[in-house]
């Protein structure tokens, strides 16, 4: 039994970022493509994102001119795709306060959010800090955190505290504190409904970019293959090492089912499809019932 | 900073601002000057202070919202909202004593206007969590001078100046990677 579909939806890419910067120490390794992408759940009663990308109109441009981010589409594009509207998405899952997972809340009018309060409280304290300790503010745009007050205001908005199970049934969320920033979360799917699921997803957020941070060659430290973490933590790379080594075992360590979304390579592992408008369509499972939309 | 910087075009509509106190010293920016170089390496600062004021005076109402589940009256932190106002402060001076060069009033009454915007939502958080206004009114009223100040500071941004409200230079995963020039 499955309740749930997941698909991560690409909604624009970056053609060559430093590998260094997903892949701690692969310094002068050259170039990934990264994509952009959010994850959707979907079930016969919700619909739901995990991450809601960046907000083009204020900063679409200047990604693409200055950076090299290409390609971006809407949430009512993106979702088209699925034959769903931005309207339609009741739930959103905000894995951290960086510009590009966070910065897109107002497209979304009928959703209630939920995001680590330990995030939103680390970065207000960050926010207070001398400039020379700035690099701690990085990705973060104040207006994203007006926008979370506005949906405070409108009862739109759970901060989270630490671990809570079934914020919708079968879906839980997990706190990573200090890890890729001050309060990164993972959201797991137990997509069975039971409590020792046999059928777990893990969609890791930032706290894994690509499936080399989960499966990276280990001959250095004399293993065949170990974690490696992203390029940046705000935390430490201990705490992203033992947030993958948690989110690992909630799978029972099957690395495909920890969902990176930056991971290009999910076509290799996920049925897949490229969309009419050059962004790729991941299906990592479909609930019982459910039609394929990428065949 | 560059020689190449310049405020936005008087007919850019990012000036499509409320009328400010300095409305009738508009003036159109002429391009690169001394001055106004002067002016913009003397403001970024504040107005790097006053973005990162509209996000902590933002996340503590909205930490104290969500705590209080919207109820009358806020539980502030009072240690982290003191550092707010102490910056605002600071940053309001910097506004009031740089020198502003003609092609600049217009930016310089904007940045005023954004401090000013960020001292009355203040006023009305510290109304709030003294429980002497809690109503749904005093709410929209401190949202509202929150959101003309993030106006305001979208509308003041000189990227080429390094006056902008997001730090894209180090950023996680989108943009740490400038595109090849030719």
């Amino acid at each position: 039994m499955a309740d749930y579909s997941i698909h991560v939806l690409e909604y624009s890419y970056v053609p060559e970022y430093h590998k260094s910067g997903v892949l701690y120490g692969a310094h002068n390794e050259g170039y990934v493509k990264l994509p952009y992408c959010y994850v959707l759940i979907r079930s016969a009663d919700h619909v739901a994102l995990v991450d809601v990308g960046y907000n083009h109109k204020d900063y679409g441009q200047h990604l693409a001119e200055k950076f090299g981010v290409e390609n971006w589409r809407s949430p009512k594009v993106v979702l088209a795709e699925m034959g769903l509207t931005p309207e339609d998405v009741d739930t959103i899952f905000v894995t951290h306060a960086h510009f590009d997972h966070f910065g897109n809340v107002e497209d979304f009018p009928n959703a209630t959010f939920y995001i680590q309060r330990e995030e939103i409280e680390k970065w207000v304290w960050a926010m207070s800090l001398p400039d020379r300790l700035k690099w701690m503010m990085i990705a973060v745009d104040p207006s994203d955190v007006l926008r979370g007050v506005n949906l405070a205001a409108q009862g739109r908005l759970r901060t989270v505290e630490g671990s809570v199970e079934n914020v919708l049934p079968g879906i839980d969320l997990h706190l990573a504190k200090d890890s890729h920033t001050f309060g990164s979360m993972w959201v797991t799917v137990r997509n069975d409904g039971k409590a020792q699921s046999d059928d777990t997803w893990v969609l890791a957020g930032d706290l894994v970019y690509q499936f080399t941070n989960i499966k990276n060659d280990g001959s250095v430290v004399g293993v065949d293959e170990m974690y490696t973490p992203v390029g940046l933590a705000l935390g430490s790379q201990m705490n992203l090492l033992l947030a993958t080594e948690e989110m690992m075992k909630q799978t029972g360590y099957d690395a495909h089912r920890v969902i990176p979304i930056h991971e290009e390579g999910l076509a290799d592992t996920f049925p897949c499809r490229i969309s009419d408008e050059g962004l790729r369509i991941s299906e990592i499972c479909l609930a019982d019932g459910a039609e394929s939309f990428v065949k | 900073m560059t020689g190449t910087q310049r405020l936005h075009d008087a007919t850019c509509d990012v000036w499509d601002l409320p009328q400010a106190g300095a409305a009738g010293d508009l003036h159109p920016a002429t391009g690169t000057d001394p001055a106004t170089d002067r002016y913009l390496a003397t403001i970024a600062p504040a107005y790097g202070v006053l973005g990162r004021v509209m996000a902590q005076l933002s996340g503590i109402f909205l930490l104290a919202l969500t705590r209080d589940g919207g109820g009358p009256g806020l539980h502030l932190d009072h240690g982290m909202y003191t550092i707010a106002r102490d910056q605002l402060a600071e940053a309001q001076d910097t506004v009031a004593s740089v020198t502003v060069p003609e092609t600049a009033r217009r930016h310089h009454a904007a940045l005023d206007n954004l401090a000013a915007q960020l001292a009355a939502a203040a006023r009305g958080i510290e109304r709030m969590a003294a429980r002497m206004s809690g109503d749904e009114h005093a709410r929209r009223d401190v949202l509202r001078h929150l959101a003309e100040a993030q106006r305001l500071l979208i509308a003041t941004a000189e990227p080429d100046a390094g006056i902008t409200p997001v730090d894209f230079d180090n950023a996680c995963c989108s943009c740490a990677v400038r595109k090849p020039t030719a």
